[in-house]
């Protein structure tokens, strides 16, 4: 099947879903012409489904809950389910969006599975994607929902080392109820060969946060998507994410993000290493509602060129309809600083290793803004393999 | 090692294709200490700048030898690692990278440079602890990012330990006692005159006699349109401190 065709397609598992992406209809190469971000080609790419879970071995750390979730689909047997933690197969509830990717994901999957935090967790959840495969088109489905005042830690990796040539396609839906606060980290470091389409749609209840943490250092193509709508008071979401790439991998953040109620908070930064012919997204839109005031928006995109070739498409837009509000917008881009760079060079520090030291100074920027120190280390770790 | 530590003949440079050195000429031998002086805008700050191969100084025409080697033939991280340290007028603030990590690292590369057994954290530990005690330098500092934050006289502090611990052989001091208070800058000649063991140099800038008398200079020059126009001993700098550069007939550079 090419998922471009998706009508073509027999067995369609939820119609619902069917209906709304053919109203919305998939990015086409006209659309995306703006972005410099072109998906087509990997939608119009002929690849097969396989729903049967391939159980493969994963070593756990002691230092997480582990959730295994093999070509989409959650291992109940392997995986840690801990007092306070259940997994649900429910029927789906109906997500709105307007991100036509997330019904391309949806179509395929007849039920919805959902993690369900109860109550605060010893150790943070780790939830280990394993794919195997040749030539997949992987749709995946998760809801995480923290409950009322639940504070939950939430770190997910992948690893595709026995996948090959095809297309992940993740969505995630991040609940968070009153007064909760649920941090996402997301780690991806995915072969070349395979791309990744992940579809964020956070939905926040009074008084709630959702903190989300990415890097994005591998895969050919990988583009992450928020679609959030704020609209009960005091919640916040931010995002800070780091996208490091070379050779000529894209990689992009594509958020929307609508302020319905007033005194919530939005931020959404996002720092860009790109080397070689790499290029990069970011294309993030806040709408602030005239009812939405004292509310506070923020978008930063900062990109590092490390050689001639890279590109950076950084579109931050604000769309603010009261004027009781705190909001900024920025992107930058240039390459590191010299200044910096002949300072460290004056200590005897090599230029290639000095250039190593301010990246990782760069990188640090994003990874200290993730609270929980066992992630953190985590994403440490990731990043210098 | 030959006579002479530094060699520097008919030097011209050029910041952003203007000419700055205009075929400036000086020998530095083992153990001296030089002063250079001169108003602003006559390139003083430019001579440290070059000989430390900071990107904005093209040399456009003539030598600098130092050690008998071609410094034209090293790049900033080698005649570091050869042993030429500059001290920064204004140190860059480096967000992100912790200072400890970065002496460390600095120290070491210097080490793998001349082929010596680098430095384990403890020992590394041991001797910055020694340092920052015998020059009264807060500890706390190592923890910090490169100089982010500090007040002024913290960043040069900074530059000290870096000093005293990568103890080069050619010292390049630009304007050290700029913006410092009078303890701060004994704090600072203490840690250059230890240094000072007959065979390592320095060459420092200052507008003021004030460093001077705490680190003696052997040699005084006068720098103006970017060439030496007068050289002498200790009382040149004490002529200058009495009379002005105009009261020697030196008048203020015109842009």
């Amino acid at each position: 099947m090419k998922p471009s065709e998706f009508n073509n397609y027999t067995n369609i598992r939820d119609k619902k879903s069917l209906l709304k992406l053919n109203d919305i209809g998939l990015p086409t190469k006209q659309t995306e012409a703006f972005r410099h971000f072109n998906i087509t080609k990997l939608l119009s790419k002929e690849y097969s489904l396989d729903f049967k879970s391939n159980f493969c071995p994963y070593e756990k750390d002691d230092g997480f809950y582990t959730i295994i979730i093999n070509n989409g689909i959650i291992d109940t047997i392997n995986s840690d389910l801990p007092d306070g933690i259940s997994f649900e197969t429910t029927n789906k509830k109906e997500v709105d969006t307007l991100d036509s990717l997330y019904y391309l994901g949806e179509i395929f999957l007849e039920k919805q599975q959902k993690i369900i935090v109860k109550k605060e967790l010893d150790k943070p959840l780790k939830i280990v994607n394993l794919f195997v495969g040749e030539d997949l088109f992987l749709p995946t489905h998760l809801t995480i929902l923290a409950e009322k005042g639940v504070h939950v830690e939430i770190l997910e990796v992948f690893d595709d080392s026995a996948l090959k040539n095809s297309l992940i396609k993740i969505n995630r839906v991040l609940n968070t109820h009153k007064y909760a606060q649920l941090n996402y980290t997301k780690l991806q470091g995915i072969k070349q060969d395979n791309n990744m389409i992940v579809n964020y749609i956070p939905k926040l209840k009074e008084g709630s946060t959702c903190r989300a943490s990415s890097v994005d250092l591998g895969a050919g193509t990988s583009l992450n998507m928020f679609d959030l709508i704020l609209n009960h008071k005091n919640s916040i979401f931010s995002f800070d994410g780091i996208i490091k790439i070379t050779d000529r991998q894209k990689a992009g953040n594509i958020s929307s993000m609508l302020h319905a109620e007033g005194e919530t908070q939005s931020s959404f930064i996002c720092k860009h290493i790109l080397d070689v012919e790499a290029s990069a997204l970011f294309e993030v839109q806040s709408t602030v509602n005239q009812e939405a005031k004292f509310s506070k928006t923020f978008q930063n995109s900062q990109t590092i060129l490390l050689d001639d070739g890279p590109k950076i498409n950084a579109i931050p837009q604000l769309v603010l309809h009261t004027d009781e509000l705190e909001a900024a917008h920025g992107a930058t881009s240039g390459s590191l600083d010299e200044e910096a760079l002949y300072y460290l060079m004056s200590r005897g520090i090599e230029e290639k290793m000095a250039s190593k030291i301010l990246i990782k100074a760069i990188e640090l920027q994003v990874i200290d803004t993730i609270e929980n120190t066992q992630i953190r280390e985590f994403a440490l770790d990731f990043l210098q393999r | 090692m030959g006579e002479k530590m530094l060699k520097i003949k008919n030097l011209h440079v050029s910041i952003k294709d203007k000419e700055i050195l205009k075929g400036l000429d000086l020998d530095i031998k083992p153990g001296e200490v030089h002063a250079l002086m001169g108003t602003n805008g006559a390139g003083k700050s430019t001579l440290v700048k070059t000989l430390s191969d900071h990107f904005d100084c093209e040399v456009t025409k003539g030598t600098m030898e130092y050690k008998g080697k071609n410094l034209l033939d090293l790049d900033a991280s080698q005649r570091a690692n050869e042993g030429i340290f500059m001290s920064f007028q204004n140190p860059t603030e480096i967000p992100g990278v912790n200072n400890m990590y970065f002496l460390k690292t600095a120290l070491n590369a210097k080490k793998a440079y001349l082929g010596e057994e680098e430095m384990n954290g403890a020992e590394f530990l041991k001797l910055v602890r020694k340092k920052t005690k015998e020059f009264g330098i807060d500890p706390a500092m190592l923890k910090r990012n490169v100089n982010e934050g500090f007040s002024g006289g913290e960043k040069k502090k900074s530059e000290l330990l870096q000093m005293v611990v990568l103890e080069p052989d050619l010292i390049l001091l630009d304007e050290i006692d700029s913006g410092l208070d009078v303890d701060a800058i004994k704090t600072i000649a203490q840690g250059v005159n230890s240094l000072l063991d007959g065979k390592r140099s320095v060459l420092m800038i200052t507008h003021y006699d004030r460093l001077l008398e705490l680190i003696k200079p052997d040699f005084v020059h006068i720098l103006k349109d970017g060439k030496i126009i007068e050289s002498g001993d200790y009382s040149l700098a004490l002529r200058i401190d009495e009379q002005g550069y105009e009261g020697l007939g030196i008048r203020h550079e015109t842009k």
